[in-house]
């Protein structure tokens, strides 16, 4: 005799129970946190070189950065000024999960930083699913791909708060039109907020700085209940 | 693809139930996915099937049930279901188009097998 048996539930309700205790443990220290998503090469690790540049001293960015094989993106982050840098090697694993995140987060001095920023694997499809416990998912999108990538990979546009396209310099090199692309996000996320920049010529660069700024400058945040992400 | 690690948490996932409610045979597993979930259901069908020989859950089927899309019309606010992406209104050509829904990925139900 068969019976149904109903379930209602989340396939990654495991890594959404976690990623909910790493949202308290932000919430209790009051760190402002972002989850950077793209392509491989989109230019996420460019965008934090300079971010570490512009703040100096003046911010302490506390940064995860996560890569199939190498720490090469630690190492130039490290480089570019960073005092808290750590790196998640995945070793094969085409995103990060709450469980690498939370382990790393364990052994970092977290007191005193006033932004947490991960940068994800680079991949548009797979970091969507995962929620890492961050307050914002950032998507960047460059020039040099094509503006119909949201309608493509939906799923991280729908997720994500903020659209940074990256590498306007290269704009006119490309059919890449600016407008488009935006168009195609706010119809899979009509809230979506969106900036254009290049890390190369600087262009930009003082909105996305600003954006950080309004974050940072939040008032101290109530901590929210086991629910995770709404839009999960 | 992340299929596979996928596929893993949602037999982690579906032996614990069956652990919890001390279940005999589970026949079906049946899935909701949604275009919006970034979960691409072939790739997780076939990454399942790979796993499942030789665990207890090897001769458990998985369904997956996709969900639509609804797509509203922001100019004649029409609205239509599609699995695929339109730019434009079939109706009016507008393309001021907002897509709703299809982040759904859960379990739906399980189907078991009383001997
Ligand atoms: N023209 C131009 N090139 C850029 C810009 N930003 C980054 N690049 C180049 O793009 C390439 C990739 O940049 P990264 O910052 O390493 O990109 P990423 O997203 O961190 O890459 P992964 O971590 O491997 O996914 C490098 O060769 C950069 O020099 C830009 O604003 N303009
Ligand atoms: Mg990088
Ligand atoms: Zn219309």
């Amino acid at each position: 005799m068969s019976e149904i048996i109903p379930i209602g539930e989340k396939v990654l309700s495991d890594n959404d129970r976690l990623a909910a205790e790493i949202r308290a443990r932000l919430a209790r220290l009051n760190l402002p946190s972002l989850n950077l998503v793209s392509s491989p090469g989109s230019g996420k690790t460019s965008l934090l070189e300079k971010t570490l540049a512009h703040f100096g001293g003046r911010l302490r960015i506390a940064l995860i950065a996560g890569d199939v094989q190498t720490d090469n993106d630690a190492r130039r982050l490290a480089a570019a000024g960073g005092a808290l840098v750590r790196p998640i090697v995945t070793g094969g694993a085409c995103h990060l999960d709450a469980r690498m995140v939370s382990r790393v987060l364990a052994e970092m001095e977290l007191e005193g930083c006033g932004l947490l920023i991960i940068e994800n694997v680079g991949n548009l499809v797979c970091p969507s699913s995962y929620d890492l416990g961050e307050d914002k998912k950032v998507v960047l999108l460059s020039t040099a791909e094509g503006d119909d990538k949201p309608l493509k990979y939906p799923a991280i546009f729908r997720r994500a708060a903020l659209l940074v396209i990256t590498k306007t310099d290269l704009l006119g090199l490309s059919d890449f039109d600016l407008e488009r692309a935006a168009r195609h996000a706010r119809m899979i996320n009509p809230e979506i907020e969106i900036l254009h920049l290049s890390s190369r010529s600087g262009e930009g660069m003082a909105d996305w700085y600003a954006w950080l700024e309004r974050l940072t400058r939040r008032p101290a945040a109530a901590v929210p209940d086991a629910g995770g992400n709404p839009l999960e | 693809m992340h299929e596979i690690s996928v596929a893993a948490a949602l037999m982690r996932r579906v032996l614990a139930e069956k652990e919890a409610r001390k279940l005999e045979r589970i026949s079906q597993i049946v899935l909701q996915i949604g275009p919006m979930s970034g979960i691409m259901p072939d790739a997780l069908q076939f990454a399942y099937d790979s796993l499942r020989e030789g665990t207890q859950l090897e001769g458990t089927e998985l369904v997956i049930h996709s969900a639509e899309l609804t797509t509203c019309c922001r100019h004649c606010l029409h609205l239509f279901d599609s699995r695929l992406m339109h730019t434009r209104c079939p109706r009016c050509g507008s393309e001021e188009l907002q897509i709703m829904g299809g982040d759904e990925f859960f379990i739906q139900y399980l189907v078991t097998e009383k001997v």
